[in-house]
């Protein structure tokens, strides 16, 4: 049952936050549930078997019996980090945003926690439907986060990102009800069970573009694509972060994002080998054009937030990059860099979020010789601006160094292309450093009418546990690599025939799935 | 027992500039430069003994080869193995003692230098964690590691470039040092993967072993080629070749100590040292070694003539650095793999000699840096002069001093080496007199004559003796360091034989080319005559020149007119650089921007917006307020979607085969 309290403990704390008496109790108590919740998810070092592939923990209800729907909950090596990784970014986002959000507080936790919800879900359904469900609740908190406490322009982004994903997904949907029925022709049964689809073997014919497997292998790279971003289905993404509060921006960019490639690992490549593995090309050429495209267009943002955006796109290309490699370097490139993201890019939106609450502009040109002003702050940014460009010793390197090794081995033009963007990215992060922090101080440092203070306490606090990770998982990544090693060698090992199966489950799913149905036939 | 001891003292060496780093900089805002130096030095220092105890067990009968320490597994991954394991053998013996030994110095010497400073503990605090990340780089026993140090070195790099973050030129400066390398360290990761795709390795003993007897590559797309030249591409970001060199002279905007310890005696020569200890790879890729061997000598001639036109003393030493570097690319080109290192190690002895040498100066004369207005120092700053001169007599390579013997090696190796030429030799041999030229200039105009600044106002003195007793070191070692490589046909003819310890030393670790030598030993001592004769010459002219008829310099500028431009404005090559490449990739991305994201996907995407709202408002008519047409169109849908549900699949799959064949 962990991974259903995991799940639903936050939708939970929404509700106990939508009826707390008083609104001065709101933050006090959603920090303590986000802590609480964290310390939940903690519990799974306790019960996860970090040797196996298998999916363990899992939960299985017949939900639509008829159609095969069904409850099913599982976590293995793929999802493990990143249900840690959304646990952890909540009271990090609750804390960060106490005073950025100033209205309507109860309605927004509210909806930050039903988040948590449904992208904790999507990382652990192993149903097709339950998965589409959880993927499109997500949506719903996003749109009002952006909807209502977002900036000026915020109808337009939100407008935008919601059309953007809802084709995609909705396309995605049609994909999920052909499967099923190919499912029902093949095995038998009518069935969503993602451990069972992997056994389905969908048409393919090579050469041709217009193949069943082929289409579905675009339909749901479609949905994905748009999710990550991938260029060229990003603009979305620049918008929405831009119009995002800085809560938003954090989770938009830490957790939601990821949604996309997980999505990719999980779902498009396993179900569909042959496709992917002839179209492979297409998307580490699309991936390694995103590493440069989003770092070109980054450089020339004059807009600090707009700018860490595109950054979001170059470093989603190199988790393309990654798992389309489709060896071991690649995907477990990718899946580290997954969290590097989560925690880097977590972080520059904070920091960002942390000075434009003092000067409310985000212009990168009104800045300069911020260094001098406020040393504290200085130092945190430019932590995490290594681990933005990858400096050895901090996180970002040992993702980049695993995708762009795998990228390479995989396709040689394709994986020296996507190194262009570790020049790339160094320029545009340092260029912004130097204009912001370096120099005579700017319009906006020198204002005597608003002096700037240094980072207090309680934003220190929120960016120490950022730090302390980007370290430790730059000096030792063995600890986390750990976790994802099986997972991703059996991933790797049988990605012509991928199978998963249920670490010490009595009944097979297929057959419970199996089981439902004929009950369900015997009862009419 | 004995190899648990070995780990310690490895992790003594390696720690102790770390542990130097976290005490003064989790206290960065003490501006006690006395207690922030100590500490600093100490650990420096510290380091200088554990890497001295380690070098001492390779000496003697029955001592090991190399003596390692392992300690943890950093990344395991399907093959991809990166232990975190050390090594000093033969090589990065030489290297280690030169960068803890000179460091310590350096350190010593920034304590005086940083005294005024405002925020002494941070200078230090990242001086240390430069010497941490170099010792990374040279102990490091597999590319990863050597390339960890190798992005850590290029980022103090930065923070000590943009030390002084206020200017904006400084903090530009430290941006262009980093970018630059970046680009170097690309090629870099591109001759790792190379390698590790094509040997499944990335520890250099391992490559090493697996290289050996492998036959040399003919062509110029073979793995080892690509591999050696990315590898060369990563060396010229790191030790400012040609076209990369551009943002070495600009570093010199750090603190002086700064340049002489990362921008001339250890960090720009990484790039040197990294091929050395690949000699075996890249000697069996003969096209790459030519491409280096050329870009060597190109660079070598190249920086020594922008030096002869330079005001700027940190400037003039700058380039003379780059030119200086090329000489050991020229020796790695030519397989002289020996030869370089030798050069690499007297040159950090006497370039870090001068480079304090001008450090003491900027000091004693109030942060000046234009020769122009120096002159005449010898009588204010006796001891500065001294040492200075004898680090003026050594890099013009006057025998005996100890550039005399380095780079006369590289030389005879250019013209006699299989892989040499004589064409090679030349470029040095131009670049040897040019060198001479523009020293004897530097110490002309900066020593001798009458001083040309305002004696009233201006006081040079002598700084205190953290700074002169390191100058009095590298004094003694840039005279005498050349003898631990003294030539075959110079021994000879000495008293006592002496052999050359050097390549004794390095016999064994280092590839030898083969194939045929040429020339004999009177060639050697005609050439030895040779280029030593036209350093003297040239000396003697700039002599002329610049203290005894400065008459004749300003007719000469003039002779040249536009030729003396091009050199003076180094030859536009930063301008070029903007106009021709960084503009048009800056105005191309927003041109990516402002075309691409806004006008063409955004617009895209609401013309298809557009085309869903048309189809909605012709839906709109059907909203009539009439139920009965409501019931039937409810009832449509239902059937619809039932049908939908229950086909979709049958028929989306027949229309399929149908529309398409499959």
């Amino acid at each position: 049952m962990l991974l259903s309290l995991i799940v639903f403990l936050p939708l939970l704390f929404a509700l106990v936050l939508a009826i707390l008496p008083k609104e001065s109790w709101i933050r006090p108590a959603a920090f303590g549930f986000a802590l609480i919740q964290f310390a939940v998810s903690l519990l799974l070092f306790k019960s996860f078997d970090p040797a196996t592939p298998a999916v363990q923990l899992a939960e299985f209800f017949p939900w639509v019996p008829a159609l095969g729907i069904s409850y099913l909950l599982g976590i293995d090596g793929i999802s493990f980090w990143l249900v840690l990784l959304t646990t952890f970014l909540l009271p990090v986002v609750v804390l960060g945003s106490w005073t950025a959000v100033d209205k309507k507080s109860r309605a927004f936790h509210c909806a930050l926690f039903a988040l948590q919800t449904a992208m904790l879900g999507s990382f652990v359904a192993l149903d097709l439907v339950l998965f589409y469900v959880f993927f499109e609740l997500s949506l719903v908190p996003m749109y009002f986060i952006i909807g209502i406490w977002g900036g000026q322009r915020r109808v337009y982004a939100t407008m935008k990102f919601f059309l953007y994903t809802m084709v995609g997904s909705l396309l995605m949907l049609l994909g999920i009800i052909y499967l099923m029925f190919t499912a029902r022709d093949t095995l038998g049964y009518m069935t969503a069970n993602v451990l069972e689809l992997y056994k389905l073997k969908v048409p393919f014919v090579a050469g041709e573009f217009l193949n069943p497997q082929s289409l579905l292998f675009f339909v749901f790279s479609l949905a994905f694509a748009i999710k990550v971003p991938m260029f060229p289905v990003h603009t979305w993404l620049p918008d929405a972060h831009v119009e995002a509060p800085t809560p938003g921006s954090v989770v938009l960019a830490g957790v939601m994002l990821k949604m996309g490639t997980y999505g990719f690992l999980r779902f498009v490549i396993p179900l569909f080998p042959e496709a992917a593995e002839h179209y492979a090309w297409v998307f580490l050429f699309l991936g390694a054009v995103g590493i440069v495209y989003g770092a070109l267009v980054a450089m020339v943002q004059p807009d600090m937030k707009k700018l860490v955006a595109y950054s979001s796109v170059s470093h989603m290309g190199y988790v393309v990059l990654g798992l389309f490699a489709m060896n071991s370097y690649g995907v477990t490139g990718a899946i580290y860099q997954m969290l590097n993201h989560g925690v880097s890019t977590g972080a520059l939106f904070l920091l960002v979020g942390m000075i434009y609450e003092r000067t409310h502009s985000r212009e990168i040109e009104r800045y300069g010789g911020l260094a001098k002003v406020m040393p504290i702050y200085t130092i945190l940014f430019f932590i995490v601006t290594l681990s933005s460009i990858a400096v050895p010793m901090t996180n970002g390197f040992v993702g980049e160094f695993l995708i762009l090794l795998g990228g390479f081995q995989a396709n040689k033009a394709f994986g020296s292309l996507a190194v262009v963007g570790v020049v790339l990215g160094a320029v545009y992060m340092l260029w912004m450093f130097k204009r912001v922090f370096f120099g005579e101080a700017g319009p906006l440092v020198k204002d005597e009418h608003h002096p700037l203070h240094d980072v207090g306490v309680r934003e220190f606090v929120v960016m120490v546990p950022l730090v302390i990770l980007i370290f430790w998982m730059g000096l030792m990544p063995e600890p986390f690599l750990k976790y994802t090693k099986a997972s991703v060698e059996h991933f790797v090992a049988n990605k012509d025939a991928y199978q998963l199966t249920i670490l010490e489950s009595p009944v097979e799913t297929g057959k419970l799935t199996a089981a439902a149905v004929a009950d369900q036939k015997e009862k009419k | 027992m004995a190899s648990s001891k070995a780990e310690f003292l490895f992790a003594i060496l390696i720690l102790a500039p770390l542990l130097g780093f976290l005490a003064n900089g989790l206290r960065w805002k003490s501006k006690n430069y006395m207690l922030a130096g100590s500490i600093a030095t100490a650990a420096a220092g510290t380091s200088f003994i554990a890497a001295l105890a380690i070098v001492m067990r390779l000496f003697g009968e029955g001592a090991p080869k190399a003596v390692t320490a392992d300690f943890f597994q950093w990344i395991s991954i399907a093959g991809l193995e990166v232990p975190v394991s050390f090594v000093i053998d033969h090589i990065s013996a030489l290297m280690v003692l030169v960068v803890t030994g000179v460091g310590t110095l350096i350190h010593l010497f920034s304590i005086g230098y940083m005294s005024h400073d405002e925020r002494p503990t941070k200078y230090f605090a990242y001086l240390n964690l430069f010497l941490f990340n170099m010792l990374l780089l040279i102990l490091g026993e597999n590319l990863v590691l050597m390339f960890v140090g190798w992005e850590g070195v290029g980022l103090c790099s930065y923070l000590l470039i943009g030390f002084w973050f206020t200017d904006k030129e400084k903090a530009a400066a430290g941006m262009k040092a980093f970018v630059t390398n970046r680009i170097g360290d690309a090629g870099f990761l591109l001759g790792m993967f190379m390698l590790f795709v094509t040997f499944g390795s990335l520890g250099f003993s391992e490559i090493i072993s697996k290289v050996a007897g492998l036959a040399a590559e003919t062509g110029w797309t073979g793995p080892i080629t690509l591999a050696a030249l990315f590898l060369f591409v990563g060396a010229t970001g790191k030790s400012a070749q040609i076209p990369l060199y551009v943002w070495l002279p600009d570093a010199m905007a750090g603190p002086t100590p700064v340049s002489a310890l990362i921008h001339a005696a250890t960090m720009v020569t990484a790039g040197v040292y990294m091929i050395v200890r690949l000699s075996p790879l890249f000697i069996l890729a003969p096209n790459a070694m030519m491409v280096i061997a050329i870009i060597g000598a190109a660079t070598a001639v190249l920086a020594a003539t922008i030096g002869l036109t330079q005001f700027d003393i940190k400037k003039v030493l700058a380039y003379s650095t780059v030119s200086q570097l090329g000489y050991m690319f020229l020796a790695c080109g030519v397989g002289a793999f020996g030869a370089a290192m030798f050069h690499l190690v007297t040159h950090a002895f006497f370039k870090a000699l001068m480079f304090l040498g001008s450090g003491s100066v900027i000091h004693g004369m109030h942060e000046e840096q234009d020769i122009r207005k120096m002159g005449g120092l010898a009588k204010y700053m006796p001891l500065t002069y001294l040492t200075f001169f004898v680090g003026w007599i050594a890099i013009i390579g006057l025998p005996p001093f100890a550039g005399f013997f380095s780079k006369d090696e590289i030389l005879w190796f250019a013209f006699s080496s299989p892989h040499g030429s004589v064409w090679l030799w030349l470029a040095g041999f131009v670049g040897a007199a040019c060198t001479a030229f523009y020293m004897t200039r530097l110490m002309a105009l900066t020593f001798w004559g009458k001083p040309r600044f305002d004696e009233h106002h201006t006081h040079p003195h002598e700084a205190g003796p953290s700074m002169t007793i390191p100058l009095v070191v590298l004094a003694i070692l840039s005279a005498v360091g050349g003898f631990m490589g003294i030539p075959h046909v110079i021994g000879e003819i000495l008293p006592g034989h002496p052999g050359n310890w050097l390549e004794h030393w390095l016999h064994g670790f280092i590839a030898v080319p083969a194939g045929e030598t040429h020339g004999s030993a009177v060639m050697e001592w005609i050439l030895m005559g040779l280029s030593v004769s036209i350093a003297g010459l040239s000396a003697i002219t700039a002599y002329f020149f610049y203290v005894k008829e400065p008459s004749v310099v300003e007719r000469v500028k003039n002779r040249m007119g536009r030729l003396h431009t091009l050199v003076y404005n180094k030859y536009f090559v930063d301008e070029i650089y903007f106009a021709k490449i960084i503009d048009p990739i800056v105005n191309g991305s927003k041109a990516l921007w402002a075309f691409v994201d806004v006008n063409f996907i955004d617009r895209a995407t609401f013309v298809a917006g557009d085309l869903v709202k048309g189809i909605g408002s012709t839906a709109r008519t059907l909203q009539s307020g009439n139920l009965q047409q409501y019931a039937l169109f409810i009832a449509l849908g239902v059937v619809g979607f039932l049908a939908f549900l229950f086909e979709l699949r049958a028929s989306l799959g027949k229309l399929l085969m149908q529309a398409f064949g499959g």
